[in-house]
């Protein structure tokens, strides 16, 4: 599968703490922390939860939850879906040591949901993961969950306000460099595409001379969270840092107006995005 | 604090702002020619083929009538025309109706209304029309209502098309956010402040400054990127395309899917609280 090659390679590149002794164990003892105080919201309401965590890598984020939910005397079936089949065995394993019973893991693509999970309470995207998803994949993957969520259904996002933090605060920070377990990685700005709002970036190991290209789109947090009521009724936004510049974005009970399909359509009928590439007819190489 | 309309609030921030949309100065001008040769380009659009023979059309935000005037002068030299302008500014739309009196030769229907309440105010259009870059006056909420009354408004095969340039990538990558924007026209020397940031509703409130007179406006602006604003048409409209202009983009959008009604948008109750953490 050369998608799940891309990640294994993006993430062995980035400087993302997934290691679950230091950096990766603190990622999750707050995320623990912060779900406590989220359980008792009204959007999730329930005692039997049926939670999915969506790109769940090594599952910290649905471990958490899972765990927080256990604690408040609910019941819970976890599942961790992601690319990676060596992030979901590092889940199994954490699972059973965290909660007792070990997660249900499935390698997949999150664009697949629908066909690769049956109904679900409550669908958890954890770790800023949204930023890989430009604003037409974002609506495809807010369609594809909507459609395994029950009609009372909650799905979470964790965000961070990038046009505040990357665009307002750190705009300079387009080329820096970072060293991870002896290796120092360097991650460039490419390059901008408007008909997607991608900026590609390059990460090359200066000391390996490996590299890997990925792609940002650089999500506020008010466009992230009104694209997501286009999809769900009702939406929350819960503060995580106290400026609120990270929080959890709630969407619930799904509208299931727009199906996959139908979105899709447009695409196969016109083939526009191709033509909107050419219209533009530039590419800002900077 | 006095609580000021949303008209009161739009005819100070016009009223600082050098916006060029005097039919009778030379930039008003020039911008009403190239409004009319962006759209004489824009009638060989395939999703102009099938336009009634009678086009209703309505410009939204019109202020003094520039776009939807050009686009009804272009279009009536195929077919009739029948033009309604909305505009939440009663001077803007006096002069409208006088400017599409001496072009037109006919009297435009005008309404002054509040956009996101299009649907209540006038129903099946065939060509809604927003020119003049009026997006950043949205945050993402309202423009998720504006898309659903635009679709209510518009007939099953109706259009919508938006005037835009992409702010995300012109003011945050190519020229970078300033904090500070002077601007200078005549004796006046206009300051564009940043004021804070609100993260609910992700606009940066800016302030107008004239250095001569003190006066001060606030302005709320949303820098919008040209994905994120047609991947939303996208979710109220069947069909959608992006056509380069000059130094603008339209984005098009046909046949709304009417899937989601206006009144199925409750907005969340941490935007009716006030209190939008701005910083």
């Amino acid at each position: 599968m050369a998608l799940a090659d891309d990640m294994n390679k993006l993430y062995s590149l980035m400087p993302w703490p997934e290691d679950l002794g230091g950096a990766g164990r603190r990622r999750y003892e707050s995320a623990v922390n912060f779900f406590r105080g989220l359980v008792d919201h009204p959007f999730l309401a329930g005692g039997e939860v049926r939670l999915l965590d969506l790109m769940g890598g090594v599952g910290i984020g649905g471990i958490a939850l899972a765990r927080a939910l256990r604690e408040a005397g609910r019941h819970v079936e976890l599942t961790v879906l992601d690319l990676r089949e060596d992030a979901l065995s590092v889940a199994r394993d954490f699972s059973v040591r965290e909660l007792g019973i070990e997660a249900r893991t499935i390698v997949g693509d999150a664009f697949r949901v629908r066909e690769l999970v049956d109904e679900v309470d409550v669908v958890l995207i954890h770790g800023v993961t949204m930023p890989h998803f430009d604003p037409w994949r974002s609506s495809l993957l807010f369609s594809a969950i909507s459609s395994v969520l029950t009609q009372n259904g909650t799905l979470l996002i964790h965000h961070i306000d990038q046009v505040y933090w990357e665009l307002y605060i750190h705009p300079q920070i387009d080329t820096y460099a970072y060293f991870k377990r002896g290796d120092v990685v360097l991650s460039l700005k490419a390059s901008y595409d408007p008909a997607t709002g991608y900026i590609e970036r390059i990460i090359c190991s200066l000391i390996t001379g490996e590299q890997a290209r990925y792609h940002v789109y650089q999500w506020g947090m008010a466009g992230m969270a009104a694209l997501m009521w286009v999809f769900f009724e009702e939406i929350d936004m819960v503060p995580i840092s106290e400026d609120g510049t990270v929080a959890m974005l709630l969407g619930h009970r799904p509208r299931g107006v727009l199906e996959p399909d139908d979105l899709e359509a447009t695409f196969r009928r016109e083939e526009f995005l191709t033509d909107i590439r050419e219209a533009l007819g530039w590419k800002d190489e900077s | 604090m006095e609580h000021e309309s949303k008209e009161e609030v739009l005819e100070r921030i016009y009223s600082l702002h050098p916006w060029p949309d005097d039919l009778h100065s030379t930039e008003g001008r020039r911008r009403y020619e190239e409004a009319r040769e962006i759209f004489s380009q824009l009638l060989d659009h395939p999703f102009l083929s099938e336009l009634p023979d009678n086009v209703r059309l309505l410009d939204l935000l019109s202020g003094r009538g520039i776009g939807g005037v050009a686009m009804a002068k272009v279009i009536s030299a195929k077919k009739s025309v029948s033009l309604t302008l909305m505009d939440l500014r009663a001077n803007a739309l006096k002069s409208a109706r006088e400017f599409a009196l001496e072009e037109l030769g006919s009297e435009p229907e005008t309404v002054k209304g509040d956009a996101l309440a299009t649907h209540e105010l006038v129903r099946d259009v065939d060509v809604v029309l927003m020119y003049g870059l009026s997006l950043p006056h949205f945050d993402p909420w309202e423009a998720v209502i504006l898309l659903a009354s635009v679709g209510e408004a518009l007939k099953d095969t109706g259009l919508l098309v938006v005037e835009a340039v992409d702010m995300r990538y012109n003011v945050f990558y190519l020229r970078g956010y300033k904090e500070v924007l002077p601007s200078f026209r005549e004796d006046e020397v206009l300051l564009d402040l940043h004021k804070g940031y609100d993260i609910k509703r992700g606009i940066f409130r800016r302030a107008l400054v004239s250095v001569r007179t003190g006066e001060t406006v606030d302005l709320d602006v949303y820098f919008w990127g040209l994905a994120e604003f047609l991947a939303l048409m996208w979710l109220f409209f069947e069909e959608v395309d992006l056509v380069r202009g000059k130094g603008t983009y339209l984005l098009l959008a046909r046949k709304p899917r009417r899937k989601i009604g206006p009144s199925e948008l409750k907005l969340p109750s941490f935007l009716r609280e006030g209190d939008h953490g701005a910083r």
